[in-house]
């Protein structure tokens, strides 16, 4: 059979009436764009929680102890010790967080005070654009200094002073007196809220400012992924063997998180997609059904080629390749729909959809099979006609 | 060339069994113009369908160029139609939505003919009808007599060694038909074996040899004046 004039013939005859044409290929475009923007979106929020985990730091272990007493308390020193003798741990910061209030002259601001050593920068990936980082003796000694966040800065400075001219200012937070000693560089744009509305100070001079007894708060960082199970074996163990008891503290670890999270996002997309392929099922069956029309239809042709010499498979493969012109074509329509909806999805829901190579692969691969599939039985129908009676038929 | 023997075709509808061919025996040889005749119901069709490959006999034996066809399958029948046969129908039975050089070319493309081949040899065929010029046109802008050519384009483009043809001027109006009649008897003349169906004697007369058939069996089988 002539595969070039059976596709011809294929799409001349879906031209002839494109009515026909568009309901017969209308569940395969629903189905494939649907397939197209379910895989594109869950693509888009998958991205989008990597990047909020990554956004949290890699590699962060952060326990939290829920209650403490007189004599099960996590003691500070001893924690210290424990970290810097494990191997594998990098950075360990104890850290209290407050809302507060800090004030320059008659500017104030509310923002989240972070009570902490000097590791909590490193561990939160955060740089110091002007001035220096909290040190060591800033906590042993109790000193009331403070670094602040970008969003602070220009709620109570304004955009007209350059970071370094503020080194050395004071400001009160809390009616405590604090100088700054260092600025961190912009990293959430500079909103409210985010990571550039915090001022951080030692946990020490926190502890007192606040009234704070017990820090309940803890980041733990590994040197790499091999030690991810180890190091968080032995947070666990140091705090079970503060408390005996589980229930008494809470350890996490974003990587763990992640994992939890991706496995539930691609289970959840699995199924839409899954819900999205019945329609592609539906579709295959609307094309076997206008199919089987078809060859009823032309039931005069298919004797005339039979006459003249078609064998059975001419007239089988001249339907089939009929049958995957339509789904293909209409798979087709439905890519770009699909892509379409995905962009207008991204805008309105906020997430940047991703039309993967290999959805649009699978839509197509999917589509043709399913004009195989569909278009057999009709065109197995037309090839096994008998001549005479085809000849017959008006 | 053409060796029916014995050949009974038997139509069973409800608890009557209908004779369409009651034992027939025909030889015909290559070159031959035959014209088979008889009246509505005896069996003419019948009998052209057996011959043409497009039915196969209950009981008898057809030896179509030293091949026992009655036995043979489906896909096999295709084959013997596609290389051996060219058929002349009464309603042309063109595609309509194939142009006349696509309808001409139809026959090739099941022979699998590469595409060059297939334009040149369906070129000349609708010039030997006197088509030139019409390829590109499709049969609704024909009159009756041009669709009748494209069929007889068609049928001559596949090379068969026999030509069938089943009322062929049955549609058309009696001038067209002489026309047609007179081209049937030009490729018969230029080598090719002709059987003709007709129930008009006039046209039965132009043949070199008249068969008749009277229910399903050949009750005459003489030379006609076109000898
Ligand atoms: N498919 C069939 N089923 C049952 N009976 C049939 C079938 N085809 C033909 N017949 C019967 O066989 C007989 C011969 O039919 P056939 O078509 O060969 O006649 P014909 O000579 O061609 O007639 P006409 O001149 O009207 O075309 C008729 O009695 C017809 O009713
Ligand atoms: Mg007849």
């Amino acid at each position: 059979m002539d595969i070039g004039q059976s596709f011809i013939l294929a799409v001349k005859s879906l031209m002839a009436s494109k009515m026909r044409a568009l309901l017969t290929m209308l569940g395969i475009i629903i189905g494939v764009s649907a397939v197209i923007l379910i895989s594109g979106m869950g693509e888009g929020l998958t991205a989008k929680v990597e990047e909020t985990f990554t956004s949290m730091g890699s590699n962060i272990v952060t326990a939290m102890a829920l209650r403490q007493t007189e004599t099960k308390y996590v003691d500070l020193d001893k924690l210290a010790e424990f970290a810097s003798e494990t191997e594998g741990m990098k950075y360990y910061a104890p850290y209290t967080q407050t809302s507060a209030t800090a004030k320059f002259g008659t500017e104030d601001a509310s923002t989240t005070v972070y009570g902490t050593n000097e590791d909590y920068a490193s561990i939160r990936d955060r740089g110091i654009a002007s001035g220096r980082n909290i040190q060591y003796l800033d906590v042993e000694r109790e000193q009331r200094v403070c670094v602040v966040g970008s969003h602070v800065i220009e709620e109570l400075f304004g955009d007209d002073v350059t970071n370094d001219e503020l080194i050395g200012e004071q400001l009160k937070i809390n009616g405590t007196t604090f100088k700054i000693v260092g600025i961190m560089e912009e990293k959430a744009s500079g909103m409210a809220g985010g990571d550039d509305d915090m001022i951080l100070i030692p946990y020490t001079v926190a502890q007192k400012v606040f009234n704070i007894q017990y820090v309940n708060m803890f980041y733990f960082t590994y040197e790499n992924g091999d030690y991810a199970d180890t190091i968080i074996d032995k947070v666990d163990r140091f705090f079970y063997n503060i408390y005996d008891n589980a229930d008494y503290y809470f350890i996490m670890d974003a990587q763990s998180m992640m994992e939890e999270m991706y496995d539930m996002l691609d289970t959840i997309t699995s199924i839409l997609v899954a819900i999205a392929a019945v329609s592609l099922l539906v579709g295959g069956v609307g094309i076997m059904n206008i199919m089987l029309v078809s060859v009823t239809e032309r039931t005069k042709e298919i004797g005339i080629r039979k006459a003249i010499g078609a064998n059975k498979f001419d007239v089988l493969s001249q339907f089939v390749i009929e049958a995957i012109t339509t789904s293909v074509i209409g798979g087709t329509i439905g890519i770009m729909l699909g892509i379409f909806f995905t962009n207008i999805a991204s805008v309105i829901l906020g997430i940047e959809g991703k039309v993967t190579f290999g959805a649009v692969a699978i839509a197509v691969g999917v589509s043709s099979l399913i004009g195989i599939l569909f278009g057999y039985m009709p065109a197995k129908k037309a090839a096994d006609m008998h001549p005479i009676d085809a000849l017959r038929h008006e | 060339m053409i060796d029916l023997k014995n050949v009974y075709k038997i139509y069973e509808t409800g608890d009557v069994e209908v004779h369409a061919l009651d034992g027939i025996s025909l030889h015909i040889d290559k070159g031959e113009f035959v014209a088979i005749v008889g009246q509505s119901g005896s069996g003419k069709s019948t009998c052209m369908n057996i011959i043409g490959c497009l039915d196969v006999p209950t009981d008898g034996e057809y030896i179509l160029d030293g091949i026992d066809v009655s036995t043979m399958d489906d896909d096999e029948l295709s084959y013997i139609r596609n290389n051996e046969l060219g058929f002349i129908f009464q309603q042309y039975n063109l595609i309509q939505k194939l142009s006349v050089i696509n309808n001409v070319e139809l026959p090739l493309i099941y022979k699998r003919y590469p595409k060059e081949a297939r334009r040149k040899i369906a070129m000349e065929a609708l010039e030997r009808v006197g088509l030139k010029g019409m390829e590109n046109r499709f049969p609704q802008q024909l009159s009756g007599g041009q669709q009748q050519r494209v069929s007889i384009a068609r049928a001559l483009a596949g090379e068969p060694s026999v030509i069938l043809a089943d009322e062929p001027t049955g549609a058309l109006d009696s001038k067209t038909g002489i026309e047609v009649l007179a081209l049937i008897k030009k490729l018969n003349e230029e080598g090719n074996t002709i059987i003709l169906v007709t129930h008009d004697n006039e046209i039965a007369e132009q043949a070199k040899r008249v068969v008749r058939l009277q229910d399903g069996k050949i009750v005459e089988d003489r030379p006609g004046r076109g000898q």
